[in-house]
């Protein structure tokens, strides 16, 4: 208890609330600009954080995190391009529910999730930060792979029509993730002799170019084909949702925080995977999984909480075993080396303002996100009164110099122009791009842990599905979650000529 | 489930599945650590496309001879007549990434987004000149001064 004291005192001071809100307010910002992420946004702070004391050094990149993580869904509703990877699946029904004229229910509703997921994050990380870490240990190569085996069964049910359709979507998502350089072998696959084809494809110009891209040519089309060159004045809806719209969340923003916290507790797997198995998860427990992707607002609830609940699940390994289990804990882990902190379990001992004050900055930084959300929400919302050849405009200048920024190259500017092209090609063709998306996700994370497996178990693939408990259970909820999208379309079908006859 | 029109899928599908093949052949001596290798998971999702395909494209045929499905020529038509600005601005934004590095950023971007202005049915000069002038300014200085990116400057080195 004395060290909680510690840590609220170490919080508790001017000059480091300062720091937190300044931290989640530039999280924030810089997860609304495409190309920025937690990471980059932490990173860039870096610089600035030599001449303060190490723990209000920590908790200002601990706020960046949190603002980073939210940020991005707020371009995701407005102008259907996710700011951060993480809140690639919030487009699905957020974009979708803008459309619609209900802005303010789908800015709102990932606003509420993201700062409730972060309090749960926060508060399960204070329970159980120590016995989490041994369950993050306890997976390994088979397991995850077994967990991102789980996560691509998603790509089944988003085809919709035609279940090939979504798995082949899917399935170009993995290829795309293959190419590059050989995690093993070290050669180059599919590059075409390309050198900047070598180091892969980047997550950020094909996400922009599969989501915003297509969705800027898709709507040059329809001004083309309605003929009319004037913008088309659409009411929208920016109000704060009723409290018995905001109840109906509540159980799956719990239950999508849980899943985030545990997720993001595992080292490698991440914001945008929690966000992608929450989403999967709501949608298969729902009664009404074909509202998904229409504007159902539990399609923004569960992956927003699930990746804002992933910052407390990430300093689990971070605080309990000095290990960072993602890029932004990474730059934590930075920070504290430059301030001559040494992490790992001996922090709790030597330096406990640190641990103890991270697990109070995190609930102070939420509720911080909150206020700062509500002013970013403020000033993005202007975006819907910009004219549509203008706002099309300015997202293409976005996506590109966000590609470009990325990396510093303009190959990827390239690369985010024919995912433009894919993605349009695609939605002619009623092929879920979102599919192709999480293919590309958890394609390099099922491949690189399958071949890790492979080489504990000398290349037997039974041991690598059926040896743990773990991937046992993981491995048999994938294969039933397969079996049941390629058969329902059949059970549909008989259920109906039944009920004809 | 399936279209009349799903060979063109199904072509693609198994194109791009033999393509991969081809591809990774050369691949077939390289020697890994690991069992699977490097050409593993490229094979099985190649082969994966290839049986997609096959299915699309036998289903597209036995629909077609039964003439369940009506035709969608006259979607198509539609479609092909508003696919104009997409090439429009695919051109424009080829011309963008190979104008970028001679002419820079401040350059070339305001260029960009007038010309997608234009193409989505904006007329008006002031509008056409002041919009791309003005978010091209607040992108530049977004980025290359509060985000540090080296935006390419072109023929404004010497300035910055």
């Amino acid at each position: 208890m004395s060290n909680f004291l510690i840590g609220i005192e170490a919080v508790f001071q001017w000059e480091s609330l300062l720091a937190l809100g300044g931290g989640v307010l530039w999280g924030t910002i810089g997860g609304m600009i495409p190309g920025i992420n937690a990471t980059i946004a932490m990173a860039l702070l870096l610089p600035f954080t030599w001449g303060m004391n190490p723990a209000t050094a920590v908790f200002m990149l601990a706020g960046v995190y949190c603002g980073g993580e939210y940020g991005g869904s707020i371009p995701a509703v407005l102008i259907g391009t996710p700011g951060t990877n993480a809140a690639s699946c919030t487009v699905f029904d957020g974009y979708e529910l803008h459309k619609q004229g209900k802005t303010g229910v789908a800015l709102y509703a990932s606003l509420l999730a993201s700062v409730s997921g972060g309090l749960i994050g926060a508060f399960v990380l204070m329970l159980v930060a120590i016995p989490l870490a041994s369950v993050a240990l306890a997976f390994g190569p088979a397991e995850y792979f077994a967990l991102a085996a789980v996560g691509l069964t998603l790509i089944c049910s988003l085809g919709e029509e035609n279940v090939l359709k979504g798995i082949w979507a899917g399935l170009l998502g993995i290829l795309l993730s293959t190419i590059g350089f050989d995690p093993f072998a070290g050669i180059p696959r599919l590059t075409f002799d390309v050198i900047s084809l070598s180091d892969g494809l980047k997550m950020i110009p094909l996400m922009m170019g599969l989501f915003a891209v297509s969705e800027v040519f898709r709507q040059a089309m329809t001004l083309s084909a309605t003929g009319s060159k004037t913008v088309l004045e659409e009411k929208t809806d920016t109000s704060f949702p009723s409290w018995s719209m905001i109840k109906k969340w509540i159980p799956c923003n719990v239950l999508s925080s849980l899943l985030g916290v545990v997720i993001g507790a595992m080292p490698g797997a991440g914001a945008t995977v929690a966000a992608f198995l929450s989403y999967t998860g709501v949608k298969k427990l729902s009664r009404n999984p074909d509202s998904f992707g229409k504007g159902n607002p539990l399609g923004i609830v569960a992956p927003e909480s699930a990746n804002n609940a992933v910052t407390g699940g990430a300093m689990v390994p971070l605080l309990a075993l000095g290990i960072p289990g993602s890029n932004s804990t990474a730059i934590m882990l930075g920070a504290l080396i430059i301030h001559n902190v040494n992490p790992g379990p001996m922090l709790f001992l030597n330096n406990p303002e640190i641990p103890y004050g991270i697990f109070i900055s995190l609930f102070v930084a939420n509720i911080f996100l909150f206020f700062a959300g509500l002013l970013c929400i403020k000033f993005a919302i202007k975006i819907t009164n910009i004219s549509k050849p203008a706002l099309l405009a300015v997202i293409i200048a976005l996506v590109f110099t966000g590609s470009y920024a990325y990396s510093g190259e303009i190959f990827d500017i390239g690369v985010a122009l024919a995912c433009g092209l894919l993605g349009l090609s695609m939605r002619k063709g009623k092929l879920p791009h979102a599919a192709t998306v999480l293919g590309f996700v958890l394609g390099f994370i099922m491949e690189a842990n399958l071949r890790r497996a492979l080489i504990v178990s000398r290349g037997s693939y039974w041991n690598v599905f059926f040896n743990s408990p773990i991937s046992t259970v993981l491995c048999v909820i994938g294969i039933i979650s397969v079996l049941w999208a390629l058969l329902r379309p059949l059970f549909k079908k008989s259920k109906l000529a039944g009920c004809g006859s | 489930m399936f279209k009349r029109d799903d060979w063109i899928f199904g072509l693609i599908s198994l194109s791009l599945g033999g393509f991969v093949l081809l591809n990774i052949e050369e691949l077939r001596t390289v020697r890994s650590m690991d069992p699977a290798g490097p050409i593993a998971l490229p094979g099985i999702l190649a082969w994966l496309m290839i049986a997609i395909g096959a299915v699309h494209i036998a289903a597209s045929l036995y629909l077609k001879l039964q003439n369940r499905t009506p035709s969608e020529k006259t979607r198509k038509k539609e479609d092909r007549a508003n696919i104009a600005p997409v090439c429009l601005i695919t051109l424009s934004s080829i011309f963008f990434i190979f104008l970028l590095p001679y002419v820079g950023y401040l350059v070339a971007m305001p260029l960009l987004i007038a010309s997608i202005m234009f193409i989505a049915g904006v007329r008006e000069l002031k509008r056409l000149i002041t919009t791309p002038l003005f978010v091209s300014g607040i992108l530049f200085a977004m980025f290359f001064y509060g985000l540090r990116v080296n935006l390419p400057l072109g023929v404004f080195e010497k300035l910055f």
